[in-house]
This record gives C-alpha cells, sequence and structure tokens, in this order.
C-alpha cells in the first residue's frame, strides 16, 4: 500500500465516528497535558534556582581557595604558575581584610575585599541596585565601593537606592604575618558607593583591587576565580590546581548537583503525570478495541479483496499514531495553556502581595517535541495488540461477523 | 478438451472437528468447472454451497479432499501467493454487497488495487472505465451508502472485476433485491460471463435464475445431488455422447427445483399415467393460461394457438379439444369472477338480488360440470352450502362430507363420485376467485 492510501484510510474514523475519535484524541490529550503541567512545573523551578547562580562565564570558573593549613598559599607567583596551566583563559584574585568602615557617621566592622572588574562575571556576583564594577571603566571606578546586600543590614538601610552615591572611609586591620600582630592602616580616600550586590551572606565592601594594593601590600589573596575556556576544561585544571595544594570548588558541580536534584523532581513529577496518560492509554487501548470488533466484518471482506494481513496490521497501528500524535498536540496546547493560566494567576497575586513574579512553569521545545513523539508512540503501542488480532482474525469468521 | 480450472474431489469440509457440535458442511463432493463457464451451485440453504464457494475463495481449508484452482492447491500457498491469488485470480460478490460505507464509491471500487500499491491515476482510469460499463459513473464520487441495492450490488461487482481475475464467485449477489435490482445484476453477470469470457460461480437458492448458468450444480444436505446442463446455452465443457443424456428429469427439475432425483423419477412416471400431454406442451399451454389471465389475448385467440402445429410455436391439440380447454377456461376465469364479487358484496353485508343471481350462476357452473339430475330440493341445499364455502364459513372437507350425507342429516344426498366431482369444480373457481 502506498503511504498516501493509509493516511487516507487511517483517518476514515474523522468521517465516519466523528465525536468518538475527538474524545479518544481528547482523553490522551487530557493525560499528555498532565505529564506536560507538571514537567514543566519542575523545569520552572529548576529554571528558578539556576537563574540565581548561573551567570555567563560563573560556570566555567573555578573558585581556588588557601588551603586551611596555609601551606600553599594564592600569591601573585602562584597566580602566574595558574596562568601557565593549558587552557586557563583568566584568573580573577580576590583580597580581603577586616575593616572599620565609617558611614554616615556610623562606624562597624566589615570585610574589605579588592577585586578586579572581571571578578564579578566570574564569581557570579551581581548588582541589585547601581552598578558592580566593569572592565573598561577603571578609572572612573577607583574610588567606588560597592556593599553587599548584607552591609545595609549592618547599617540598618532599608532602601538600597538612598546609600547610592553616599561617601565612605576605611581602616584596615592587617595582620603581620611575621610578627603576628595586627597594625591599623587607615585609608585617606573618601570612597563613593557605587552599587549593592547579591551577597545577602557576608558583609563586605569591595573596593578596585589596585586601590587596595595602593595602601597596603597584599601578601596573598584570599581566593581567585580561574577562568578556563570550555566546561570539559573544568576537571582537568582542577585537578591540577587541586595537586598544587589548593582547594577548589566549582559552581558547575553544584549546579550539576541541583540539575540531578530537579532531575528526580521531574521524574516524580512525570511519574504523577505518567499515571494519568496510562489512563487515558487504557482508554485508548479500549477504543481501539471496540473499533477491532465494529470493523471485523470490514476486516473480513478487505481480506476477499487483496488485503494481506500485513495491509491490515499497518492501518490500525497508522490509525493509533494518528490518534496518540494528535493526542499529544492537544495535550501539548492543553499543558502549555494551563501552566501559563496558572503561572499568570500566581503571578498577579504575587504582584498584589508586593512579591516579584516568577517563571513557574518552563517548556523546552525539545521536551515539547519529545511529548509528542512519546504520545505517537503510545498511540503505537495500545494499536499493537488490537491491530495484531486484526491481522491474525481468520478472513471468514470475520465476514460472518455480525 | 480444456482442463478445468477448478477441480474438486471428494471435498469435505467438517465444522468444529472433534467437538459435540462437530458438523459437516461438505461430504465429500465432486466437481469440475471449466474455464469461461457460468456455473449455479443451486440448493436450499444449509446444502453447503457457501461452504464450498468460500472454500475455492482460499478462506475456508477443507478438512479433506482435492480442491485445486488452475491446478494448485490453493491451501499449499505461502501467505503473500493467497494475497496475491485473491488480488488476481479470484474475486467476490456477496449477498449484503459488503462495500464499506466509509469509503466513497470510487475508493471502493480500487480498494483491491489499492492494496495491491496501484498509483492513484492509474486506479482513476480503470476504475471509472468499469463505473461507466455498469452505469454507476455518476455515482463515483458519492459514498456507497444511500445507493440503491441494484447500484450498490453493480459497485460490488466492479470492485470484483477490478483486477480483471479469472474467477468471479458470487454468493446469493441477488438475494437482497427487489425483482429489477435483480434482473439487472444478473444481466451484467451474464454480460462478463459472455463478454469478458469470466468463469462464473453463483450461489443462489432461487430457481428462477437457473437458465442464466451453463450448467447447474444440484447441491443436497453436502453433496452434489446431481448436474443438470441447459441445453439452451453452448456448452463449454464438451459432453461425450452417450456420457450425459438429457432426459425429462432436467426439465421436471426446473418445475420442482427442490425435489430429489427419485422423487422427480415417480413424478415423471404420474405425469405419463394421468396426463396426455407432453412436458413441452404443458408449458406453453401455462404460458398461453398466463396470458389469458392477464387478458392479453382473446378466446378465439387461444384456440388458434392451441391447434397450430408444435413446431410453429403452437401446441397442437386437435380443434375439438382446444375449443373445449378454451371453454373450460373462460368459464372458470368468469366464474371466478362473480365469486369475487359476491365476497366483496358479503363483506361488505350488502345483499340482495344481484347476490342472488351471482350465487345462481355459480351453481350453475357447478352441476354444468355435473353428469346427473338434481331435485330442487338439492338445489337449494346447494344454494345454501355453496354460499357458505364461497363465503369462507365452512372447510373444502366439511363441504365435501356434507355433500354425501343424507337428506335426513342435512346432507346434499350425493353419491361419493358425484360429491368429488361437484367439490372438485368449485374448489378450482374458489381458488381462482380467492387468489386472483
Amino acid at each position: 500500500m502506498r503511504f498516501q492510501d493509509v493516511a487516507k484510510l487511517s483517518t476514515r474514523m474523522f468521517k465516519t465516528n466523528p465525536a468518538r475519535t475527538w474524545l479518544t484524541i481528547l482523553g490522551m490529550g487530557v493525560g499528555t497535558a498532565a505529564v506536560v503541567t507538571l514537567v514543566g512545573l519542575g523545569f520552572g523551578l529548576q529554571g528558578i534556582l539556576l537563574e540565581q547562580i548561573i551567570l555567563g562565564d560563573t560556570l566555567l570558573s573555578l573558585n581556588v581557595r588557601n588551603p586551611g593549613s596555609r601551606v600553599v598559599t594564592l600569591t601573585d607567583e602562584q597566580l602566574a604558575a595558574f596562568r601557565a596551566i593549558p587552557n586557563v583563559v583568566d584568573i580573577a584574585p580576590l583580597a580581603s581584610f577586616s575593616a572599620l568602615i565609617t558611614f554616615n557617621d556610623v562606624s562597624g566592622n566589615i570585610t574589605l575585599q579588592g577585586v578586579g572588574p572581571n571578578y564579578f562575571r566570574y564569581a557570579g556576583v551581581t548588582a541589585e541596585e547601581g552598578d558592580v564594577f566593569k572592565e573598561g571603566g577603571e578609572s572612573e571606578d577607583r574610588n567606588k565601593v560597592i556593599f553587599s546586600k548584607a552591609t545595609l543590614k549592618l547599617f540598618q538601610v532599608d532602601d538600597p537606592k538612598s546609600v547610592i552615591g553616599k561617601s565612605v572611609r576605611f581602616r584596615l586591620f592587617v595582620k603581620n604575618p611575621e610578627t603576628g600582630e595586627t597594625q591599623e592602616v587607615s585609608i585617606s580616600k573618601e570612597f563613593i558607593v557605587k552599587g549593592i550586590s547579591n551577597d545577602a551572606a557576608m558583609i563586605t565592601a569591595t573596593i578596585p583591587l589596585e586601590e587596595l594594593q595602593a595602601n597596603i601590600k597584599v601578601p596573598f589573596y584570599e581566593r581567585a576565580q580561574v577562568k578556563v575556556t570550555r566546561t570539559d576544561d573544568l576537571v582537568p585544571v582542577q585537578d591540577e590546581i587541586v595537586k598544587r595544594g589548593f582547594v577548589v570548588t566549582t559552581l558547575s558541580k553544584t549546579v550539576e548537583q541541583a540539575n540531578k536534584i530537579f532531575q528526580g523532581i521531574q521524574g516524580v513529577l512525570a511519574v504523577f503525570g505518567g499515571i494519568a496518560l496510562v489512563v487515558s492509554a487504557i482508554g485508548m487501548f479500549n477504543t481501539m478495541t471496540v473499533t477491532l470488533l465494529e470493523r471485523t466484518g470490514e476486516i473480513g471482506v478487505m481480506r476477499t479483496i487483496g488485503a494481506s494481513p500485513g495491509d491490515i496490521r499497518t492501518l490500525f497501528i497508522s490509525e493509533a499514531v494518528v490518534v496518540g500524535f494528535l493526542g499529544g498536540l492537544v495535550g501539548m496546547g492543553i499543558g502549555v495553556g494551563m501552566g501559563l493560566i496558572l503561572n499568570l494567576a500566581m503571578n498577579v497575586a504575587a504582584a498584589s502581595f508586593g512579591g516579584a513574579s516568577v517563571q513557574l512553569f518552563r517548556f523546552p521545545l525539545p521536551f515539547l517535541g519529545f511529548i509528542t513523539l512519546f504520545s505517537a508512540v503510545v498511540g503505537l503501542l495500545t494499536g499493537v495488540f488490537p491491530a495484531r488480532r486484526a491481522a491474525a482474525l481468520s478472513p471468514l469468521d470475520a465476514i460472518r461477523y455480525k | 478438451m480444456a482442463e478445468p480450472i477448478i477441480k474438486v474431489r471428494d471435498l469435505k469440509v467438517i465444522y468444529n472437528v472433534g467437538k459435540s457440535n462437530e458438523y459437516a458442511a461438505l461430504r465429500g463432493e465432486s466437481l469440475d468447472i471449466f474455464p469461461g463457464e457460468y456455473i449455479i451451485l443451486f440448493g436450499p440453504s444449509g446444502c453447503g454451497k457457501s461452504t464450498l464457494l468460500y472454500s475455492i475463495l482460499g478462506i475456508l481449508e477443507p478438512t479433506s479432499g482435492e480442491l485445486l484452482v488452475r491446478g494448485d492447491n490453493v491451501y499449499k500457498y505461502s501467505p503473500q501467493e493467497m494475497v496475491r491469488f485473491q488480488q488476481t485470480t479470484i474475486g467476490i460478490i456477496y449477498q449484503s454487497f459488503n462495500l464499506i460505507a466509509s469509503l466513497s464509491v470510487m475508493d471502493n471500487v480500487s480498494l483491491p488495487l489499492i492494496f495491491a500499491g496501484v498509483p492513484a491515476a492509474e486506479r482513476e482510469v480503470r476504475t471509472m472505465k468499469l463505473l461507466r460499463r455498469f452505469g454507476v459513473e455518476a455515482q463515483a464520487r458519492k459514498l456507497s451508502t444511500n445507493l440503491s441495492g441494484g447500484q450498490m450490488q453493480r459497485i460490488a461487482v466492479a470492485r470484483s472485476l477490478i483486477n480483471d481475475p479469472e474467477i468471479l464467485l458470487a454468493d446469493e449477489p441477488v438475494g437482497n433485491l427487489d425483482s429489477v435490482s435483480s434482473e439487472e445484476v444478473m444481466g451484467t453477470l451474464e454480460d462478463v460471463n459472455m463478454k469478458d469470457k469470466k468463469t462464473i460461480i453463483l450461489v443462489t437458492h432461487d430457481a428462477k435464475f437457473l437458465p442464466y448458468a451453463h450448467r447447474i450444480y444440484f447441491l443436497h444436505d453436502g453433496g452434489v445431488e446431481r448436474e443438470v446442463i441447459n441445453p439452451e446455452k453452448k456448452q463449454i465443457k464438451s459432453v461425450k455422447p452417450g456420457t450425459t443424456i438429457l432426459t425429462e428429469i432436467e426439465k421436471l427439475a426446473r418445475v420442482y427445483p427442490y425435489v430429489t432425483i427419485d422423487d422427480l423419477r415417480v413424478k415423471s412416471i404420474l405425469n405419463y399415467l394421468t396426463q396426455d400431454l407432453t412436458f413441452d406442451q404443458l408449458e406453453r399451454i401455462e404460458r398461453l393460461i398466463v396470458d389469458m389471465v392477464e387478458g392479453r389475448i382473446e378466446p378465439t385467440g387461444l384456440i388458434m394457438m392451441l391447434t397450430t402445429p408444435f413446431a410453429r410455436g403452437g401446441v397442437e391439440l386437435p380443434p375439438g379439444r382446444a375449443e373445449e380447454m378454451a371453454k373450460k377456461i373462460v368459464n372458470i376465469i368468469d366464474q371466478a369472477r362473480e365469486i369475487r364479487r359476491y365476497r366483496k358484496r358479503l363483506q361488505e353485508k350488502f345483499a340482495g338480488a344481484k347476490q342472488v343471481d351471482r350465487l345462481t350462476s355459480i351453481r350453475q357452473a357447478v352441476l354444468d360440470e355435473y353428469p346427473g339430475t338434481v331435485t330442487e330440493d338439492q338445489v337449494r341445499w346447494l344454494d345454501d352450502h355453496i354460499s357458505s364455502r364461497v363465503g369462507g364459513f365452512i372447510t373444502m372437507e366439511d363441504f365435501r362430507d356434507r355433500l354425501v350425507l343424507s337428506r335426513e342429516h342435512d346432507g346434499g344426498g350425493f353419491g361419493t363420485k358425484d360429491a368429488r366431482i361437484i367439490s372438485r369444480y368449485l374448489e378450482k373457481l374458489v381458488a381462482q376467485g380467492v387468489h386472483l
């Protein structure tokens, strides 16, 4: 049989039995929609979390810290050696000192950090208000400082905007590594607050590394972000640095783990949706079986006028695939529609309570493509058994069947 | 002599072998069918004629015996060969047409080609050609429902021929059709047999279609009871002189299709004893009576036909006999009309001088057949009882029994022989008058 004839013969049910056919498709659609909505929720949750940590180069960076024993430390020489490791693109060190900050005539203890502008990209630090240091803006950022969100709490500032443009002063406490004494160094300069970073955990103020180095000799860095060329380079470079005695963590590992957890969550959600899909599939199987009984006479006639058992099987299976595939499309429509409506409702509610709007449901295209194919396959599976029975019918019994 | 296209030897088909409901549909049948023949398998329901047809179609494997189509045992075919066989060698039409309701007429007819993978353009050409030939091309784009039975069956014939098979099987093809459509479809099949030289095997239980066939196999209880050659058709199967002779039995078989061959022989003897006319003469007289009853010929015309020599299409009776016969027929038809009117008025509760006249006329006609004389008392008795019989108040047997009872017992007081003559003639009239 030719493909177009198979297509023509296996879509007859839209003419002969439109109500039943569309209800079967709707049944499959609802089952598929359950899967789509639930898995979409999983994707949404994953997206919300990862959005917070993944930023461009962050995933390609290794976070290198000094070992607790300080056997080796992140000195300029070490960093230069890191640079020689193949596939290392860039290194952004961070120096940090305890400091006394004076702001609005109030003083407090904070950690003063010195970083290059590239550090923000590699570490995934972004500005909640104002801006962070930008590459190319070094000269203009010379007397700027970036607060962390936690720092605002220290000064009991509620409105981050009010801080921008204010000036602060610092006094550093530097521990002499040889004598162990702590020495107080005052920085003569005033710094102007440029932005508030998204770090809510540590009370820090960040100034350009050059400014820090101008006031004090930095014996070693607190940590360094080492950027590699590709994701595949993360492990070899990490191994190399670990071999040299440093502690290395990568965000990509964390992301990987988070992804794994979310895959698990999606799996669980898919199972719940899958139960609905199984119910629909059983319904569709039932319909196909009824169709088989209804068509028995017709099958007998076809067999006696030259249809092979294979032709009969092909017709049944393609009909099931058509119903399954359309069920998938309908289910995709319903599922995505439902997700978007729920999302909208939630965001409207969130907005009225002052929360931020989030994208709770996400439907990646490959997933939608997969689910459509998957429903076609489910359709195929429900058609296989009736098709085999139809093909195996004795033509004589089929003709005589009433 | 050509080889038979279908050869059946000792074919047995037993359903449910070994079970309590085991049933032998065919009990050792043998027959030969030659290419281009029109064969009718004739018999009452349950005689195994459809079973034989489905065995030839390749969907009912015989329990034992030999069944060869074109020299092949089709049940030895591989599944692919079987599909090819059903696609190209054999076609079938069913009593219930078995068109596929969800497809257009065009698609129904081209369905065998669709399964054979023929391209759409070629299919359409071949399909339209057949639809045109059978006069249903106007229906090509319609759905196959909502057509007349005759149209549907002609479409089914077109479907069975689309692959140009050598053999066409027809399972009671006109069983569901009215007489006009039946004639149409039977004509179509005859055309297919004569022009396309297709071998046709038709199953029917209706004797009126037997003249279409070259040969008829009479089936009874799962076996061939007799094979009858249709003398009106030029035979394809060569009949060697001396092996098969046509006898009167074949003619009788058409009159009494369901009667066994032994009973037909008995009927043949009975005919000789009771009638001096041959079956050929009887057949012609029968046709003339039909013409008379339906008013197509006048009594003079009837007498002329009855006396015309046999070779010129007449019955060749002596003139005196012919006149007597014509008179009797005219009388019966006239009196039957009287009886019909009498019954009609009676049902309308109408009584009057006319009714009395009619009754008198009927009684007179009956008495004309009676050679003896009757008393006035008997005439009154007859009027009463003929009225009751014609009105349907007493049965045939009652009337006859009372004729012979004595007058004291309120009978007619006739002799048994006279009673039989009177009652027989009255019953002829009643039969004509009531059922006309």
